[in-house]
């Protein structure tokens, strides 16, 4: 499946909170990093399909009065989380023909600055 | 040196007009916006107090001082970043806002390739990032980087074997044999849009033919002449043959029988970004080997 493709599918797992459905479109071996700049809890990269979508799922995963839309980060369509049009969350994905391989997703506020209205 | 107003709004002028790529150069460096602003403001300062009236080409001037303040500054974020708590990650940036960085100049910017990056000398990177997103000439940039032509080559060489080597990573057995299917589906059809889907930017198309007709005899490369290859031959290739699936090092292969006997051989090999290449073996001393396996 193209890239822009399945970063809609999964925008729209996360939206409803079907994290089976997020499962199914990561690869078994997709892993994600989380750059919080201390403000949660350190996670060290994250592998595997079932932890991987439990970690997308509870960081962008439909929390009430958020929105997740999928926007161009770094040239290819990305993931931005928001609430009342702050940036809470911007997410960039590599994918294959199998499926999300790898998710980056970046909720230290230092780095959201651009994408702040 | 005199500093007229006039003389300030030229330097001004020159500085707008190439900020969009000293902007471009800085982020790929340090793969922060906020580091490649500051970066540039050093620049700008630099600049200022440049005696301009010696500087031939205020264009490779200016790349020449992003690019070489931009070493240093990577150098001192590294240590800086050492002590980050927790993963870090590049800082995002939003390219439907900045056409410049997104559009024209896409090359080297996607969150794979600077996580890449990461892993590189500062030399290596900045060559890299010359080469690969700005078409720098390999003297131009060993001017920038004080180095050789030969030299050059070979950090863009070392750069470029690193990113696309772990960017190309075969994927699994089990990935490649459905590709593989999914590419005769497609190929047999010789549909345009369902061939393009399944290709990787660059995808070459590799014959040994052997001297046969109809073959094409030099690789084809990219998405556009791959495709147009095999909607050309799909009218022909595949009528009344039949195919046998042959595991060759964890990789599957087709032996196209034809009328009694193998026409040929073929396989595609596929990384992360879809086939990127597609091996045919017309030759029949080669492929007997193989094809008796097929049975």
């Amino acid at each position: 499946m193209p890239h822009d493709d399945l970063v809609r599918r999964f925008a729209e797992a996360c939206r409803v909170g079907d994290t089976e459905g997020l499962r199914a479109i990561l690869d078994p071996d997709a892993s994600a990093v989380c750059d919080s700049g201390g403000t949660l809890p350190a996670l060290g990269p994250i592998r595997g399909a079932d932890d991987v979508a439990r970690l997308a799922m509870a960081l962008l995963g439909g929390r009430p009065g958020t929105e997740l839309t999928t926007e161009a980060v770094n040239g290819r369509a990305g993931l931005a989380l928001r609430r009342t049009g702050q940036a809470l969350a911007v997410t960039a994905l590599d994918t294959s023909s199998a499926g999300v391989i790898a998710l980056w997703i970046i909720v230290n506020p230092e780095k959201l600055r651009s994408w702040q209205p | 040196m005199t500093t007229s107003q006039g003389d300030l709004d030229d330097a001004v002028a020159i500085f707008t007009s190439v900020r969009p790529r000293l902007f471009g150069i800085a982020y790929r460096m340090l793969s922060s916006a906020a580091e490649a602003e500051d970066l540039l403001q050093e620049v700008w300062v630099r600049w200022q107090t440049t005696d301009r009236s010696v500087v031939v080409n205020p264009g490779a001037f200016l790349a020449t001082a992003t690019t070489r303040m931009a070493i240093n500054a990577l150098r001192s974020a590294r240590v800086r970043r050492e002590s980050y708590v927790g993963p870090w990650l590049p800082e995002p940036v939003d390219t439907s806002a900045d056409p410049y960085l997104g559009a024209e100049r896409g090359e080297a910017l996607e969150f794979a390739t600077l996580m890449l990056m990461e892993k590189l000398s500062a030399n290596e990177r900045a060559a890299y990032v010359l080469r690969e997103a700005f078409d720098y000439p390999y003297d131009q940039i060993a001017q920038i980087l004080n180095s050789t032509e030969p030299a050059v080559r070979q950090l863009v060489s070392r750069a470029r074997r690193h990113v696309t080597e772990e960017r190309h990573a075969p994927v699994a057995a089990d990935a490649q044999r459905e590709l593989l299917d999914a590419f005769i589906a497609a190929a047999r059809t010789g549909q345009v849009s369902a061939l393009e889907q399944l290709f990787a930017t660059g995808v070459t198309s590799f014959s040994d033919g052997n001297g046969r007709v109809r073959v094409a005899r030099t690789p084809i490369v990219g998405t556009e002449r791959v495709t147009k290859f095999l909607a050309a031959i799909s009218s022909w290739f595949w009528a009344d043959v039949d195919l046998r699936f042959v595991s060759v090092n964890g990789q599957t292969s087709v032996v196209v029988h034809h009328g009694g006997a193998v026409r040929c051989v073929f396989t595609i090999g596929a990384s992360a970004g879809g086939i990127d290449h597609v091996l045919w073996m017309f030759n029949p001393d080669k492929i007997g080997a193989i094809s008796s396996r097929a049975a």
